[in-house]
């Protein structure tokens, strides 16, 4: 019993996701025109924004692996 | 629980089955395969169907013990995807599926995201124009029947003792001359100053404290530069009061657009208050009058103030007066 996906299987998904969060919270930002999407546009940005490091951290890790490896 | 320590039990059962009774001389053979697996399936369906009852059972006894609850939406559905994600995510690792970890993970990422952003609580704006307006009806009744003929001077913070506090002062003739500083500080908690006019405190006074709260900081500490580059942002971005704000300085005049503000409905209604909506300003023009006597350090007017395209544009002129300096003796 192992948790089935890999550091490429989780770095593809962040990026999916982090792709998704980016470009719906430019959609909704205030600035582009809509306001009227009752969220809390903050913390979809924020959101967004963590997402999107975390996937830069997992290519971090796997350029390091690459760099590191005989 | 019951239900669940099954479920694991009959997984190692299969376990058993599907590895080491081959060692034991048993065969693959499609002819019963097929039927041990179906009824295998069928059994962890049926237990996953009983922890799914037992858990709204208990749900629902206690939202019964709890009394007639309103059930929130966002947070039912934002359970649901988050349950269901765990339960993916578990059998995932039980059956070492990765189809069945992207679904888990999936779910428990959008139940946590609708969770993290749910709206915080909103009025309705027929809600807000109707509560805040009476307060200015009874300011303009105020003014009207004193008869003061001055127009509303922001005091900087300079004019208080506590520098906290901001008062738009109101002369009882049509001047713009200003009391002395002393003659303020002493008049400083009331609101009549003698034979000359009335200290009001500014409508925008608590939106201005929303203003600091979000920027972080004082407008003492900053300059008039800083209010034209963070300004915008902050009534944008931030409030999400207007979609659209320019502020143009020039000379000693300040100019401020803000297009689809919320408060249009508001404008609409508290431009009929003629002496408050020149004088004194609705509370969003009122705090950025108090933003700007504060950030400049000298008193500030509000030259025009006028709404155009049924209150989706406002266009406010402020004017910085410049203090002719106190004889010393």
């Amino acid at each position: 019993m192992s948790f089935p996906l890999t550091l490429s299987d989780l770095s593809l998904w962040l990026a999916v996701t982090a792709i998704i969060l980016l470009i719906t919270s430019e959609l909704l930002s205030p600035s582009y025109g809509t306001t009227s999407i009752r969220i809390n546009n903050k913390r979809l940005k924020n959101a967004a924004v963590v997402v999107s490091i975390l996937f830069l951290i997992t290519v971090a890790i796997r350029i390091i692996n690459i760099i590191l490896e005989p | 629980m019951t239900t669940g320590f099954s479920a694991f039990f009959l997984n190692r059962l299969n376990y058993l089955v599907h590895s080491d009774l081959y060692n034991y001389g048993l065969r693959y053979d499609t002819g019963w395969v097929i039927p041990y697996s179906n009824f295998s399936y069928l059994t962890l369906s049926l237990m996953g169907l009983a922890i799914a009852t037992t858990a709204v059972s208990i749900g629902l006894i206690f939202l019964g013990a709890r009394g007639p609850v309103k059930i929130d939406l966002t947070k039912l559905v934002c359970s649901i995807l988050l349950s269901a994600g765990v339960i993916a995510l578990a059998f995932s690792i039980s059956s070492t599926s990765s189809i069945l970890a992207f679904i888990g993970l999936g779910l428990v990422f959008w139940g946590a995201i609708l969770f993290y952003v749910r709206p915080e609580k909103y009025v309705k704006e027929t809600m807000f124009v109707k509560t805040t307006l009476p307060s200015l009806v009874n300011l303009e009744q105020m003014l009207t029947e004193l008869g003061y003929q001055g127009k509303g001077v922001y005091l900087p913070p300079k004019y208080f003792r506590d520098f906290e506090s901001s008062k738009i002062y109101l002369s009882a003739q049509d001047s713009m001359k200003l009391p002395s500083l002393e003659q303020i500080r002493d008049r400083e908690d009331k609101a009549f100053l003698k034979n000359s006019g009335v200290l009001i405190t500014p409508p925008g006074m608590e939106l201005l404290r929303s203003f600091e709260k979000t920027l972080g900081t004082s407008f003492m500490r900053v300059d008039l530069q800083y209010l034209e580059q963070n300004m915008p942002k902050l009534l944008i971005e931030d409030l999400e009061i207007a979609q659209k704000v320019e502020i143009k300085t020039e000379n000693s005049r300040v100019y401020v657009r803000m297009e689809s503000a919320i408060f249009k409905n508001f404008w609409k209604e508290a431009i009929k208050l003629s002496n408050v909506w020149c004088s004194l300003g609705d509370p969003l023009v009122s705090a950025i009058a108090c933003a700007l006597t504060r950030a400049t350090g000298k008193p500030v007017i509000i030259e025009k103030n006028q709404i155009s395209n049924e209150g989706q544009t406002i266009d406010i002129a402020y004017r910085i007066l410049e203090e002719r300096k106190e004889k010393t003796h």
